[in-house]
C-alpha cells in the first residue's frame, strides 16, 4: 500500500470516527441526557485551558512590560460601533469553521488567534446587560488578559484536535470565546478585579459548560455551519467571485 | 556598509555596554552631526517625529471608526462606488481614482518606505529563517514605545544581525539569482488577478490590523489574514514554512505599525506574503524542498520589492482598499439575533 493510500485510509477512518461520535452526541442531545465521552473530553479541554493559560511565559519579563504598557492605557483607543458587532460575530464563526478544517495545528491556531479581539468587537451584541459606557473598560481588561486567554484557547484547540472525534468540535470555540468575554464583561461591570488567572478560569469554566453539554455542542456546530454558509453567500453575492475562478476556501 | 550605519552600530554597541539597550534607543540627539543622517532630516520635516507628525497617508488613515467602519474609509473616497472582488482590470475608472489618491500618498512617503524596506527585509529574513521571532518582536515593542523610527527599527535590526551585515546591496543579488526564474508576470497575476472571497477577507483583516488598538490584536489579525489569503493548495505546499511566514508577517506588521506614517502600509503585507508564496510554490513545483531559509530569503526579497517600489506599494494598498470596501459592505448585514445570544 502506498503512503498516499494509507494516509487517505487513515483520514477516512478518522472521519468515520468523528461522524459516529457526533451522531452519539446528537442522540444524547435529543434524549436530553449527558454523554460521558463528551463530558470527559470537555474536562480534558478545560484542564488544558487551565494548564496552558497558567503557564508562565519563558520570556515573562517582556510580557509583563507589554502588559504594563497596555494597562497604562496611553495608546489604547478602542471604539465600539454596534454595527460592527454582528459582522465580527459572523467572522468568528467563519474562523472557527476554518480552524476545524485546517490541516495542521499551526494553521488552526492562526485562525483562532483573532477570536478574542473579534469577541471584544462583538461585545455590544454579546453583553447587552453591560452598560455601553463600560464597554471600553471591559475591552481594556480583555486586552490585558488576552495573552493568557489565547494560550488557554490554544490548549483547548490542541486537545480537541489531538482527538479525531473532537476535531469538529473546534467549531464550538467561537461560542466558548464569546461566552468567556461576556462573563468577563459581567464581572468587570460588577466591579470585580479580573486578573489573567481569573480570566483563564472563566475560559476553563465556559469550555467545560459548552463542550460538556451535548445540546449546546449540537447547537453550536449547526449554528456555525449556518452562519458560515450565510457568510459565504453574503461574500459571494453581487458576482463577487467569477464563476470560473476556483474558491480558495478550504472550509467548503 | 556606509559610515552612518557603522556609526549607528558602534553607538549601539557602546550603549549596550553602558546605559543599556533601551537608553540607546531613546538617545535623543544621537544623530546630531552625522552628515548622512537621512532619517533624522526626514523626521524633522514631520515635526517632532512620527507620533506627532502628520502622516502623508492621511488620505487613507481612517479616523475613529470601528472594525469595519474604519475599513470603509467613509467620506474619504466618496464618489467611488463599491468595489468588486474581481481585481483591478474590473475596477476601471474607480480603481484609477483610488490608485491616484493612494499613489500621491505613497509618493510622499516613498523615501521613508524605501529606508524601512531596506531595514525590514534583512530582519524579516532573519526572523523567518530562525527562531528569534518572539524576542525580536518583544524588543521591537519596547523600542517602538521609546524612540523614533530611525532608532527603533534600525536598532532592532542591527542588534540581531551578524556583525558586518549590510542592509543594502549585498544579498539582494543572491536573492535575485535564486528567484530569477519567477518572472514579474507571475507576481503581476497576484496583484491584478481576480480576488477570491478568501483573499478579499484576508485583505480586510490586514486593514483591520493596520488600525488595531494593540500590537497583539494586529498580529493575530494579520496572521489569520495571511493564512486565509493563501489558497488551500498553497497552504498544503508550504506547510513546512507556514509558521515561519506567519512570524515574518507578524514582525513586519509590528515594524510598520511602530509609527503612524508607516502603519497604513500593513495593508501591503498580504500582497508580500502572496508574492512570497508564488515564489516558494514555484520552487516546490520544481522539486526543490522549501526550507525556512529559502522562505526567509523570498519574503525579504518581496518585502524589499513591494515596500521599496512606490508603484507596487500603491497598487497593493489600493487593491486592499477596494477589497476591504467591498467585503465590509457585504458582511455588514446583520445576522439573526438569536444566533448570538450569550
Amino acid at each position: 500500500m502506498s503512503i498516499g493510500a494509507f494516509e487517505s485510509e487513515l483520514e477516512s477512518e478518522a472521519m468515520y470516527e468523528a461522524e459516529a461520535f457526533y451522531e452519539n452526541v446528537a442522540t444524547a442531545a435529543r434524549q436530553g441526557r449527558s454523554y460521558r465521552p463528551l463530558a470527559l473530553l470537555a474536562m480534558k479541554a478545560a484542564r488544558a485551558a487551565l494548564s496552558q493559560g497558567g503557564t508562565p511565559d519563558p520570556e515573562g519579563e517582556a510580557e509583563a512590560e507589554q502588559m504594563a504598557a497596555w494597562e497604562s492605557g496611553g495608546s489604547y483607543h478602542e471604539t465600539f460601533n454596534p454595527r460592527d458587532a454582528a459582522p465580527a460575530a459572523a467572522l468568528m464563526e467563519h474562523l472557527g469553521h476554518a480552524a476545524a478544517e485546517a490541516e495542521s495545528n499551526g494553521e488552526s491556531f492562526a485562525f483562532l488567534a483573532p477570536l478574542l479581539p473579534l469577541a471584544a468587537k462583538a461585545l455590544p451584541l454579546l453583553a447587552k446587560s453591560v452598560v455601553p459606557k463600560l464597554l471600553p473598560k471591559v475591552a481594556k481588561i480583555v486586552t490585558k488578559v488576552a495573552p493568557k486567554l489565547f494560550k488557554g484557547l490554544k490548549g483547548v484547540a490542541k486537545t480537541l484536535r489531538s482527538n479525531p472525534a473532537g476535531k469538529p468540535l473546534v467549531r464550538t470555540l467561537p461560542r466558548v470565546m464569546q461566552r468567556t468575554v461576556t462573563d468577563i464583561a459581567r464581572q468587570a461591570a460588577a466591579g470585580q478585579n479580573v486578573t489573567p488567572q481569573r480570566a483563564v478560569q472563566t475560559l476553563a469554566k465556559q469550555t467545560a459548560q459548552v463542550l460538556g453539554n451535548p445540546r449546546m455542542v449540537v447547537q453550536c456546530v449547526r449554528r456555525a455551519a449556518t452562519v458560515d454558509r450565510n457568510f459565504h453567500q453574503s461574500m459571494s453575492r453581487c458576482g463577487g467571485r467569477p464563476k470560473s475562478a476556483p474558491c480558495a476556501c478550504s472550509c467548503r | 556598509m556606509n559610515d552612518h550605519e557603522l556609526e549607528l552600530e558602534s553607538e549601539f554597541e557602546s550603549e549596550n555596554e553602558g546605559e543599556g539597550f533601551l537608553a540607546g534607543l531613546l538617545g535623543e540627539g544621537e544623530f546630531e552631526g552625522h552628515p548622512e543622517g537621512e532619517f533624522e532630516s526626514e523626521w524633522e520635516i514631520h515635526g517632532e517625529g512620527f507620533n506627532e507628525g502628520e502622516s502623508p497617508l492621511h488620505e487613507f488613515e481612517f479616523e475613529g471608526e470601528g472594525f469595519l467602519g474604519g475599513l470603509l474609509g467613509e467620506g474619504e473616497f466618496e464618489g467611488h462606488p463599491e468595489g468588486e472582488f474581481e481585481g483591478e482590470q474590473f475596477f476601471g475608472k474607480k480603481l484609477r481614482g483610488i490608485l491616484g489618491s493612494v499613489a500621491a500618498g505613497v509618493k510622499r512617503a516613498a523615501p521613508i518606505l524605501q529606508k524601512v524596506a531596506g531595514i525590514a527585509a534583512p530582519l524579516v529574513q532573519k526572523v523567518v529563517s530562525g527562531p528569534l521571532a518572539s524576542r525580536i518582536a518583544q524588543i521591537g515593542n519596547i523600542a517602538g514605545q521609546a524612540g523614533n523610527v530611525a532608532n527603533s527599527i534600525s536598532g532592532i535590526a542591527k542588534s540581531f544581525l551578524p556583525p558586518g551585515f549590510s542592509f543594502e546591496g549585498e544579498g539582494e543579488l543572491e536573492f535575485e539569482m535564486e528567484f530569477e526564474s519567477e518572472s514579474e508576470a507571475e507576481f503581476e497575476a497576484v496583484m491584478s488577478g481576480p480576488l477570491t472571497e478568501q483573499q478579499a477577507l484576508g485583505e480586510l483583516m490586514a486593514a483591520a490590523a493596520s488600525r488595531a488598538a494593540s500590537d497583539m490584536e494586529a498580529e493575530s489579525q494579520i496572521g489569520a489574514g495571511t493564512m486565509i489569503a493563501l489558497s488551500a493548495h498553497d497552504r498544503r505546499a508550504l506547510r513546512a514554512v507556514l509558521a515561519s511566514l506567519n512570524r515574518g508577517s507578524a514582525v513586519l506588521t509590528k515594524l510598520l505599525r511602530r509609527h503612524r506614517i508607516t502603519a497604513p502600509y500593513v495593508r501591503t503585507v498580504p500582497t508580500i506574503v502572496s508574492r512570497t508564496a508564488v515564489a516558494l510554490r514555484k520552487q516546490a513545483d520544481a522539486g526543490r524542498p522549501v526550507t525556512r531559509q529559502m522562505a526567509g530569503r523570498a519574503m525579504a526579497l518581496q518585502t524589499r520589492r513591494v515596500l521599496g517600489s512606490p508603484a507596487l506599494c500603491a497598487r497593493a494598498v489600493s487593491r486592499n482598499i477596494n477589497a476591504t470596501k467591498a467585503v465590509s459592505q457585504r458582511i455588514r448585514r446583520p445576522a439573526p439575533r438569536s444566533a448570538y445570544a450569550g
